[in-house]
């Protein structure tokens, strides 16, 4: 008998992976609600990827409203997305601080050498702990902190450059104005 | 005019498609009577299919503006090879290519001799199904023959990143492989439809599988090529979602061809081989699926809107589902075999079956992760190379070590055979190991893991020189299916020796640099010679010129380019490559940097020293060689010569 159970695996397996499909088209890719936002900013103490005896430390940034950004060079959507972060970074509205997250540290910085840096800072996570912490699921990521230190928005995927004029920057002019 | 032709032509495709279904439907052993109009249905079909894909070409060869497709992707300035390459240089193009191919893919069953005419109907008929369901989808969803209201007096160009010759014969090559998998899967459901499993229907499969394989090998060693090149980072595979797309139907395929050569000599693993002829074909439509829809995200992926990714997801859902419910319900149980002992080729041929199956699913979960994450709500992740580069040593590293050993091993095997053998093997293995430690204390710089794989693959390449230099000096001929074989796996072996030297020497730089300075990498010294601005026909450049120089002596000069296309508002880097057979030399061009100092423009330049990187391109190219030997074998041909003479008779 177990002969006969088995030809049907296939079958089985094939009808799993289609519901998962189906499922997957109608997600809506980018919103995802996080358990962490309006609340306050969990520490995020890390040495800078690019000055390692210096310590990048969230808190500074109170006062300002920032954008954190989770990338890594083995993450093919964080490389699509890089051009973008240059050009918000270009216009000097907001503060970009790019979490390099369980990354090869040389990669990174030739990757950013030659594509550009749009960062104010880069934290370098590289056991992934604070990525935890902030509840990350994977790269690229973006969190919006508002001046209190509180996390009010997360983009999950590529910012595309539409993103950005229709999402993302609206609440970072709004949140700029807040006291 | 031309546009109304493509469209009809595409609907009377879809037509005769649909016809293909139900005549293929209605024969049966006692209603021969349609099968000639199923051929001729067939044969329409065919026509109808290719010539709306070349009007398509046409359409785009004179630039008529006002159909959409020509619009988004070509220029009046592009030149006319890439005028043709848009063809398939998007989404709705390249599925009426899909069609082109599978529709000459059906057409090629007529060839096919050995196998009852009731079989071949049959699984025309499944090919009519196929081109139904994916005719449908682009007249449906897809339609390149889209016009438009209002004429533009120029297009948008083809995507910069496409317009280069591997990437523009890429496309068609893995069609041809992955389409070609429909062939050993129509025949594969046409057996469990019929009731006629048999050994000697699967084994005319046999060249129907490596074709496509070749194909696919070709193809997706193409892309790598092209990824190394033209992306500028050196880089040769990026565990890319569309990348491992392509990777996974090839995967399956190599395992189809290994437990079909066990089923053709020895009537084993039959389960196996129906099963994997199922999988080749359903894992290229689900690659399909998963570049098209938008469901993992990639740099690869085409415009997604979640109709197109539905029809495509129920075409898979019906042809796999169909396919294996047949399979469930059908597959002969209890079908009795021989049996293999421990160490004979077929045990070995099964290890490698598990490792590759494996594989396939290690590379389909990594590949998923993400969504299945996502389907439960707990959100996108990228997974990326360092799980693939992990997980892919547990398997890579037992079947180089198989693969040694297995081509060696005799079906079914005798004790006497195997104390000969193991000293072959020992000698091999030895003279394997010795080169890799006097070649590795010179380079000073092996981790073990390297010292495994390259061990392993040049064993692999001295066990295959081995037989065929015995073969040479006994004046024996080894028959065009084991040359072959050896090929293929010492391409196999190349492959590994270039995957693990190129990993483990490669010297990687990145410096901000101004003209005329000289960095050191390596033994080599790169001077940034020159800058320049130019034009071409549809892109602008910027230019830079390196020398290099190891030693006193000059070794060449390279170009690295930074292109703009204004057609698309868009820029590509061109990395200036010094390829060689021991390394290659590679320079990347990055931004201009802010200066230090006033008046001189620094650079960001990378420059990489990459040795041994061209094997792992050359060894695809040798799989694929040893796949074309192994089909010209006369063993597929003789029969088919002797039933034509007693047909003749």
């Amino acid at each position: 008998m177990p002969k006969k159970f088995i030809v049907w695996l296939p079958l089985l397996v094939l009808i799993g992976l289609a519901a998962l499909f189906y499922k997957g088209l109608y997600l809506d890719t980018n919103k995802i609600p996080s358990p962490f936002i309006d609340k306050a900013a969990p520490s995020l103490v890390l040495p800078d990827l690019l000055n390692a005896q210096q310590q990048v430390n969230l808190e500074d940034w109170k006062g300002q409203v920032v954008l954190l950004n989770i990338w890594a060079t083995w993450c093919s959507g964080c490389l699509l997305e890089h051009p973008v972060l240059n050009a918000i970074a270009k216009e000097n509205l907001v503060p970009i601080i790019g979490l390099n997250y369980k990354d090869n540290s040389q990669k990174a910085k030739a990757w950013l050498k030659e594509s550009g840096n749009p960062f104010a800072a880069i934290p370098n996570d590289l056991s992934g702990q604070v990525a935890i912490n902030w509840g990350v699921y994977g790269a690229p990521e973006t969190f919006i902190i508002d001046k209190q230190g509180v996390i009010r928005y997360k983009f999950i995927a590529p910012i595309s450059m539409d993103d950005w004029a229709t999402k993302l920057r609206p609440l970072v002019v709004q949140l700029q104005g807040d006291p | 005019m031309l546009a109304e032709l493509g469209n009809l032509a595409l609907v009377l495709a879809t037509v005769f498609a649909g016809l293909m279904m139900v005549l293929g439907f209605l024969v049966n052993a006692e209603n021969s009577q349609w099968s000639t109009p199923l051929r001729r249905a067939t044969q329409l079909q065919v026509l109808f299919t290719i010539s709306s894909f070349l009007i398509l070409i046409s359409l785009l060869v004179i630039s008529d503006f006002s159909v959409a497709y020509v619009v988004q992707h070509s220029n009046l300035r592009s030149p006319l090879f890439y005028k043709i390459t848009a063809a398939w240089g998007a989404h709705e193009g390249s599925l009426l290519m899909w069609n082109a191919v599978l529709a000459l893919w059906a057409l090629s069953l007529f060839k096919l001799k050995n196998i009852s005419d009731l079989l071949i109907d049959k699984s025309l008929a499944i090919q009519g199904c196929l081109l139904f369901g994916f005719l449908l989808f682009t007249t449906l969803t897809s339609n390149p023959f889209v016009r438009l209201d209002e004429i533009p007096l120029n297009g948008m160009d083809l995507n910069p990143v496409l317009q280069d010759p591997a990437m523009a014969i890429h496309p068609p090559m893995l069609y041809l492989g992955y389409i070609g998998f429909s062939i050993p899967f129509s025949l594969v459901v046409a057996m469990l439809w019929v009731g006629d499993v048999r050994q000697s229907n699967l084994r005319w499969i046999r060249p129907w599988v490596v074709i496509p394989w070749i194909f696919l090998t070709l193809g997706i060693s193409l892309g790598s090529w092209w990824a190394y090149y033209e992306l500028g980072w050196g880089g040769w595979w990026f565990w890319d979602p569309v990348e491992n797309a392509s990777l996974m139907p090839w995967i399956a395929g190599t395992a189809l061809l290994h437990s079909l050569a066990a089923t053709e000599k020895r009537g084993l693993f039959l389960h196996w081989t129906l099963l994997l002829s199922v999988m080749a074909f359903a894992f290229s439509v689900l690659g399909s699926f998963l570049v098209r829809s938008g469901v993992l995200i990639s740099v690869h992926s085409f415009a997604s809107d979640p109709t197109r990714g539905l029809f495509i997801l129920a075409l898979f859902a019906v042809f796999v589902g169909g396919a294996l419910t047949l399979y469930a319900a059908k597959t002969p149980i209890g079908f009795k075999s021989s049996g293999f002992k421990a160490v004979s080729r077929e045990s070995v041929l099964l290890l490698n079956n598990l490792l590759l199956l494996a594989m396939l699913l290690l590379v389909m979960l990594g590949t998923l992760y993400p969504l299945i994450l996502e389907a439960l709500g707990l959100g996108k992740i990228s997974v990326g190379p360092p799980y693939f580069d992990y997980v892919m040593l547990f398997v890579s590293l037992p079947l180089l070590f198989f693969l040694a050993i297995g081509q060696r091993l005799n079906w079914k095997s005798a004790g006497k055979q195997v104390d000969k053998l193991k000293k072959s093997l020992g000698l091999s293995f030895l003279l394997a190991v010795t080169l890799t430690f006097t070649f590795g204390i010179v380079l000073n710089s092996f981790s073990i893991l390297t010292i495994i794989s390259v061990v392993f693959s040049v064993w692999i390449i001295f066990s295959a020189l081995q037989v065929i230099a015995k073969a040479r000096i006994e004046k024996k001929s080894l028959g065009l299916s084991q040359l072959g074989m050896f090929v293929a796996h010492m391409g196999v072996a190349v492959f590994a020796l270039g995957v693990a030297l190129s990993n483990q020497l490669a010297n990687v730089d990145t410096k901000a640099v101004v003209l005329g300075q000289t960095v050191v990498v390596g033994d080599y010294e790169f001077n940034f010679a020159s800058l320049k601005q130019d034009k071409e026909l549809n892109y602008q450049m910027t230019r830079a010129e390196f020398i290099v120089t190891k030693g006193l002596q000059e070794i060449t000069t390279l170009n690295s380019e930074k292109r703009f296309y204004p057609g698309r508002q868009t820029s590509t880097t061109e990395a200036g490559i010094h390829g060689g057979f021991v390394r290659d030399l590679y320079v990347t061009l990055g931004e201009p940097l802010p200066s230090s100092t006033a008046g001189e423009q620094a650079w960001s330049v990378q420059y990489q020293v990459r040795p041994f990187i061209r094997w792992i391109w050359l060894g695809t190219i040798f799989m694929a060689l040893g796949g074309l030997i192994a089909v010209f074998d006369k063993r597929y041909r003789s029969k088919a010569i002797s039933q034509e003479a007693s047909a003749n008779a």
